[in-house]
């Protein structure tokens, strides 16, 4: 079988050098359709890929939304308050709940709000997911043009059919300027660690606040990420008499 | 047999014993004389109970309407249900030869009132008929115990010399009542026999209730494939939904019996979230479970119900919300539903319902999704709340400063994290109205959701009501608004002081100092009292945030020195 053969059947094509650049700005087209998986950096970060993914979305906000969270997410961080979800996405949301036992059950239900067309938008919290099930998912989700986010453990890697792999972990927040002491602004770290939407930007790293006034997520200088100096709690402000600091003699 | 006041008797006896003199009621030792190869059994009311359940749930099949009556009968309401078998002999024929099949031998009677029903299928032949308008000559022959009267009643009767109900048709009301001692029991023969004559109305107390709208096919011969069962399926939902558009309705309940040759029954139900009469919708949540129904040895009717009906909304489909304007497509979101729980089970799909507390646990209730969604409600303020909050605050180490400083270093999961940032505290009292009209005569159901309740408040115990000392403190929580304090905690402050002077009042705690946090309840404390919880946001080195809660201040007088619980993550 000779090449224009193989090319006809659509088996062989010419590979480009170089991708043309993309035109999407930074979420890179995170909520507008497809998969887009987060995953964890380390073991914990569960919760700060939550605030993550709604941040992420605050910009244009879903209306109705299926939140599918395997049962032992739900049991290990609980599951979000609507009224939480309702400061990051500004105004009224619909959020349904299902927490199902097994990883298959959960995909039937992810697809099934996909197909549905209920919502506009599906968070899946999966504890993982083959090749096959993000292609089936990624297919159902752009023909019906309903968004999946998928959040998953620290352990998920390999393969995938999804548009885009975020790495995330939180940050130390912004700086208070009410109360040094405090915590401020959320912030975290979001690695893009695959894309297909824009490859070039394939492992590049985005510090991220979220201003809850505003509804925004901006970009920080990587600098200025880091906290000023912060003081430790509660340390104590002198010294007791018998520790003495050291003296230069002589 | 069965263990009576006098000894064991007898409760039930077959036929052949029956002919030797055997009866209901008889000593057993009387039974063994007249009888003395007479074989016993202990009656077994449990599983009786059962068959008869499973029993009607197979009757289904003749009339919606069944109720039970007494521990050996059935009372059927064959109204409109009667020409579907070719008229009352026609349906009679058609049980007899079915409960036959299936080892039952019974004893039959068609009325127009269920008393004489009663009465004829008790006394009367072992299948009777009586028309309309002719229960007066068809019961005057049977014996008195047919009104259904106490025992005591039949002996007076009898010693009147009233032993057959005909007796009583003539008689002067008045001249009958005179002769009781009570004018109750009087009262009950004259209604008993009213209800028999159709006089008076008799309620039925139906099995299951009445379904709205119900659709049947029986094949003409058992059938057994699957294919064929999805067939049936497909063909009475059709039916029923073809009703339901006719009527304006839709149903909220479908329940889907399908009856085998040998005398059992498969049923599988689904339920929707808003009512609805799409057949396609219908079939689809039946189709997650329709394997459930096991065909067995060939299945000859299917019978489809529909319950808790109401109107649909119907007007114009919107192409999507987007495009509808609306935030959401509740007839969509709806039908998401429904299917998700059709696969999962009942209960699977959830909403965060708004509920008016303080405490962030309680603050948003799980609901089960029924179609219907919270008032949106004006926020109230509240300090900073992370997106997700344990439902069941998890116990955690904590290193602070006593009283009130932040914690500085934390055990939580096995891990230990030392703490950059703090803000707080933020105190929460408690809500000690739900301590104090505490909890007596709870319904089981109801006990485990309020016992989840109070585990997520982190007490320890509850203080019974019972105790005059707790009422006391009852009515000082509620009714004395001049104790309260002022400031930030003012409820708090209100609740300890009238605390504490409940405390003096009880003896055994008067010698107590109220400096000394007691570790474990002293007599005469019923238990323990809730505790005001004060919330710390802290930061770690890592940048995590979470959500710290003291539970108790120190020497708030409530049981033991304050311990930390983590309340929830920020993200």
């Amino acid at each position: 079988m000779d090449l224009t053969a193989l090319k006809s059947q659509g088996l062989v094509r010419p590979c480009r050098a170089t991708s043309a650049p993309s035109k999407l700005p930074f979420p890179f087209g995170l909520g507008k359709a497809g998969v887009h998986e987060l995953v964890e950096t380390r073991f914990g970060d569960f919760a700060a890929l939550t605030g993550f993914a709604c941040a992420a979305l605050s910009e244009a906000p879903p209306r109705s939304v299926l939140w599918v969270a395997q049962a032992r997410f739900a049991s290990e961080f609980g599951l979000p308050r609507q009224e939480a979800i309702r400061g990051f996405w500004r105004g009224d949301v619909a959020c349904l709940f299902v927490s199902p036992r097994k990883l298959d059950e959960a995909l039937w239900v992810v697809e099934e709000g996909v197909t549905s067309g209920a919502v506009s938008l599906v968070v899946a919290e999966l504890a993982g997911a083959d090749f096959t099930a993000t292609r089936r998912l990624t297919l159902a989700s752009r023909e019906r043009g309903v968004p999946v986010v998928a959040l998953m453990p620290y352990t998920r890697e390999g393969v995938t059919a999804a548009e885009a792999r975020w790495r995330v972990s939180p940050r130390a927040s912004s700086p208070n300027k009410y109360d040094p002491q405090a915590p401020g602004r959320m912030r975290w770290r979001a690695e893009l660690e695959r894309s297909r939407t824009a490859p070039e930007k394939a492992g590049a790293v985005f510090d991220l606040e979220f201003d809850d006034e505003t509804f925004s997520l901006s970009l920080v200088p990587g600098l200025a990420a880091r906290p000023v100096a912060p003081r430790e709690v509660g340390k104590p402000k002198e010294r007791s008499a018998d520790i003495r600091p050291f003296r230069q003699t002589g | 047999m069965e263990p009576g006041p006098h000894g064991l008797r007898v409760v039930a006896a077959n036929s052949l014993a029956k002919q030797a003199g055997v009866q209901a009621g008889l000593p057993l030792t009387d039974a063994r004389s007249r009888l003395p190869e007479l074989l016993s059994e202990e009656i077994d009311r449990a599983s009786d109970t059962r068959a008869m359940n499973k029993l009607i749930e197979w009757l289904v099949r003749f009339t919606p309407l069944i109720a039970r009556d007494g521990e050996d009968g059935l009372m059927l309401e064959t109204t409109g249900c009667d020409h579907l078998f070719g008229g009352e002999a026609g349906m009679a024929d058609e049980l007899r030869a079915r409960l036959d099949e299936t080892g039952y031998s019974v004893r039959m009677a068609f009325a127009s009132t269920p008393a004489a029903a009663w009465a004829l299928a008790r006394g009367g032949e072992r299948l009777s008929f009586c028309a309309e308008g002719e229960e007066q000559p068809a019961l005057s022959g049977l014996p008195m115990m047919g009104l259904r009267l106490s025992p005591e009643t039949c002996q007076l009767l009898r010693r009147f010399g009233l032993t057959r109900i005909g007796q009583l048709y003539g008689m002067d009301r008045k001249a009958l009542a005179r002769r009781f001692q009570s004018a109750e029991a009087a009262g009950r023969v004259v209604l008993r026999l009213d209800q028999a004559l159709g006089l008076r109305h008799e309620p039925l107390k139906p099995f299951r209730p009445k379904p709205d709208f119900s659709a049947r096919l029986s094949c003409p011969e058992p059938i057994a494939s699957t294919e064929a069962v999805w067939e049936g399926l497909r063909r009475v939902t059709e039916t029923l939904c073809a009703d339901l558009t006719a009527a304006g309705q839709g149903a909220r309940a479908f329940s889907f019996h399908a009856f085998k040759a040998d005398g059992k029954v498969s049923t599988i139900a689904v339920r929707a979230a808003r009512p609805v009469r799409q057949d396609g919708h219908i079939l689809r949540l039946f189709a997650e479970r329709i394997d459930k129904i096991d065909p067995g040895f060939g299945i000859d009717l299917f019978l489809l119900e529909a319950r808790l009906a109401g109107p649909v909304e119907a007007g114009p489909m919107a192409l999507s919300a987007e495009l509808s304007g609306k935030a959401r497509d509740d007839v969509a979101l709806a039908a998401l539903g429904d299917r998700v729980s059709a696969r999962l089970g009942d209960g699977a799909v959830i909403l965060r319902w708004p509920v008016a507390s303080h405490l962030p646990e309680r603050a948003e209730d799980m609901r089960v999704f029924e179609g219907v969604w919270p008032e949106r409600q004006a926020a109230h303020e509240t300090g900073p709340r992370p997106l997700r909050v344990f439902s069941f605050p998890e116990p955690v180490q904590v290193l602070a400063e006593v009283p009130d400083g932040p914690p500085l270093r934390f055990v939580w999961r096995k891990q230990t994290r030392r703490v950059v940032r703090a803000d707080g505290p933020e105190r929460i009292a408690p809500e000690w109205w739900r301590f104090v009209e505490i909890r007596e005569n709870l319904s089981p159901g109801e006990e485990r959701g309020k016992q989840l309740d109070f585990l997520s408040d982190c007490s320890v115990a509850i203080p019974s009501p019972s105790a005059p000392g707790d009422l006391r403190l009852h009515s000082r929580l509620c009714g004395d608004p001049h104790d309260q304090g002022s400031g930030a905690d003012a409820s708090s402050g209100m609740r300890d002081n009238s605390i504490e002077q409940v405390n003096k009042t009880t003896p055994q705690s008067a010698s107590r100092s109220p400096l000394i946090p007691n570790p474990s309840p002293h007599e005469g404390e019923k238990g323990f009292l809730p505790r005001a919880k004060d919330y710390y946001r802290v930061e770690d080195e890592e940048g995590r945030r979470y959500w710290i809660a003291r539970v108790g201040l120190y020497h708030d007088g409530r049981s033991g020195t304050p311990y930390w619980v983590m309340a929830g993550v920020f993200s």
